[in-house]
């Protein structure tokens, strides 16, 4: 228990340090703003499809994160370090993840609420939006570990990760996009709380496994 | 079945012969079957002539998936045994799938044009196969990323079966999707129920595509492996 | 019912026949390319 509850501090002082959640942040922040640019002038289009692409910038954000995931536990050993420990390297993993999330993906799921409200989502709507972005993040990050582990001896990876990842966040991104739409929004929470737990169960196995093969 | 092609050598011998074989065979049923649903075969009630399309767009259809469940065994026959020669077969398929996928989703859109007005819809078989062909070509991405060829046979094997739990969950998502959003069109690809005179031409093609996957797949492996002799003999002795 | 269409039939069946034939010219020039370095590797090593 304690190796876990150490990786996870260790990843989630990690991520803050310097700041660290900004630059998530700011990207979401930043992608969301360009989409209202790329829907041009008309009010009445945003109004229609615009909640839903907050999905679209939560997804490039958590993206971005990818990529060091993993290359630096390679680079300076902490790898090794993972597999020696007593704990399983999937609950590791999972501390990894989970680490992400709290760091990353818990502040894009709140910053959220404003950012859906400046999409001209209904008031009403953005309880349901939050939690069905915490829920898309966990189902992303989930994801995003089998990405990052597969990939973690690439240099420059970044892109292919994105590439390789893709199509696990299509699901997510569906049933969150119906509750930023306002429909069937129950049920669509409730699958993307399966997605999530999916995610969170599936994802460190295929990652652990991915990450011995790695350090053959 | 599966030891008789652990040893390369067994393979080439195997694939020598098989592979024409299957290349003739699927000239053989391209011949047939193009014709046949050129012309011979009957037009639809509703879609008319362009229900035509649907002779090398289903085909396509089935095979990149079945394709892609191929790659799923081979990648799990590799990962769990070690079996020399899945990777090698694993890999050799991936270029073939990725290619009838992309051709059933340019066929579909040929398809879709005049049946649907519309280049492209975004219900659930095209969107889901749409998804495949990006899975496809990050599974190709990967393999070319990794030096290693070794490792990237491991890594691209634990890849091909995450993919393959996700596909089902991709296609359920987007039908669910797909009927919320659809103005459902009358003249959805495929109808009801096919016309029995449409099966035969159907079926032929179907068995051309095998056959031509059958081919190619061997041919990749015969290449793969004449590869990795070339690649040992110049490891072995540096000039 | 939808007349004609033989536009995209012909473009549906060209695609088709053209992808599928590229695939096949290059498996086998692959095929051909790797064979004969591993013939002519394997005549340099007997010598």
């Amino acid at each position: 228990m304690s190796a876990l509850a150490a990786t996870f501090r260790r990843d989630f002082a990690l991520m803050l340090a310097g700041g660290g959640v900004l630059a998530p942040l700011g990207y979401f922040v930043g992608a969301a703003m360009l989409v209202p640019l790329a829907m041009g002038p008309e009010r009445t289009l945003l109004a229609a499809a615009g909640p839903p692409l907050v999905w679209i910038a939560a997804a490039l954000a958590v993206l971005a994160t990818l990529e060091r995931l993993f290359q630096a536990d390679l680079e300076d050993g902490s790898l090794d370090q993972m597999l020696l420990s007593s704990a399983p390297l999937e609950l590791i993993v999972l501390a990894k993840g989970a680490a992400l999330w709290c760091a990353v993906g818990l502040p894009i799921a709140v910053a959220g609420a404003p950012v859906a409200i400046a999409l001209q989502a209904p008031p009403a709507l953005i309880p349901a939006i939050v939690a069905s972005l915490g829920l898309g993040m966990a189902a992303f990050i989930g994801a995003g570990l089998v990405g990052a582990a597969v990939t973690a001896g690439v240099k420059r990876g970044g892109v292919l990760i994105a590439l390789i990842v893709l199509p696990f966040f299509a699901p997510p991104i569906i049933f969150g996009a119906a509750v930023a739409q306002g429909d069937y929004v129950g049920s669509a929470l409730l699958v993307l709380g399966g997605c999530a737990l999916a995610a969170a169960a599936l994802g460190p196995i295929a990652a652990a496994a991915a990450l011995r093969l790695q350090a053959e | 079945m599966f030891s008789t092609f652990a040893n390369p050598a067994r393979f080439m011998a195997f694939s020598a012969w098989a592979a024409p074989l299957c290349a003739v065979a699927a000239l053989a049923l391209f011949a047939i079957g193009l014709p046949w649903g050129l012309f011979s075969s009957p037009a639809d009630y509703q879609q008319g002539e362009t229900v035509r399309i649907m002779y090398v767009h289903v085909p396509a259809a089935w095979w990149s998936l079945a394709i892609y469940a191929f790659m799923g065994g081979a990648s799990f026959v590799g990962l769990v045994w070690r079996h020399a020669l899945a990777d090698v077969a694993a890999r050799a398929a991936a270029p073939i799938g990725a290619a009838f996928a992309g051709l059933c989703l340019i066929t579909g859109s040929l398809w879709g044009a005049p049946t649907w007005g519309t280049w492209w819809e975004w219900d659930g078989r095209l969107t889901s196969m749409l998804v495949l062909f990006v899975i496809y070509l990050g599974y190709l991405a990967l393999w070319g990323a990794i030096e290693d060829e070794e490792k990237a046979a491991r890594l691209a094997a634990v890849l091909c079966l995450a993919g393959l739990v996700n596909l089902p969950i991709v296609h359920y998502s987007v039908e669910w999707w797909s009927t919320l959003h659809q103005a459902s069109s009358v003249l959805r690809s495929g109808g009801s129920s096919i016309h029995p005179e449409m099966l035969g031409p159907l079926m032929t093609m179907a068995g051309a595509y095998a056959f031509l996957f059958g081919a190619l797949l061997l041919t990749n492996m015969r290449a793969a492996i004449y590869r990795r002799r070339v690649e040992a003999v110049r490891l072995r002795s540096p000039i | 019912m939808i007349e004609g269409g033989w536009e995209y039939i012909w473009a549906s069946y060209a695609v088709t026949v053209g992808g599928l034939g590229a695939a096949a010219l290059v498996a086998a020039l692959r095929l051909r390319h790797w064979a004969k370095r591993a013939r002519e590797l394997g005549k340099a090593k007997n010598k």
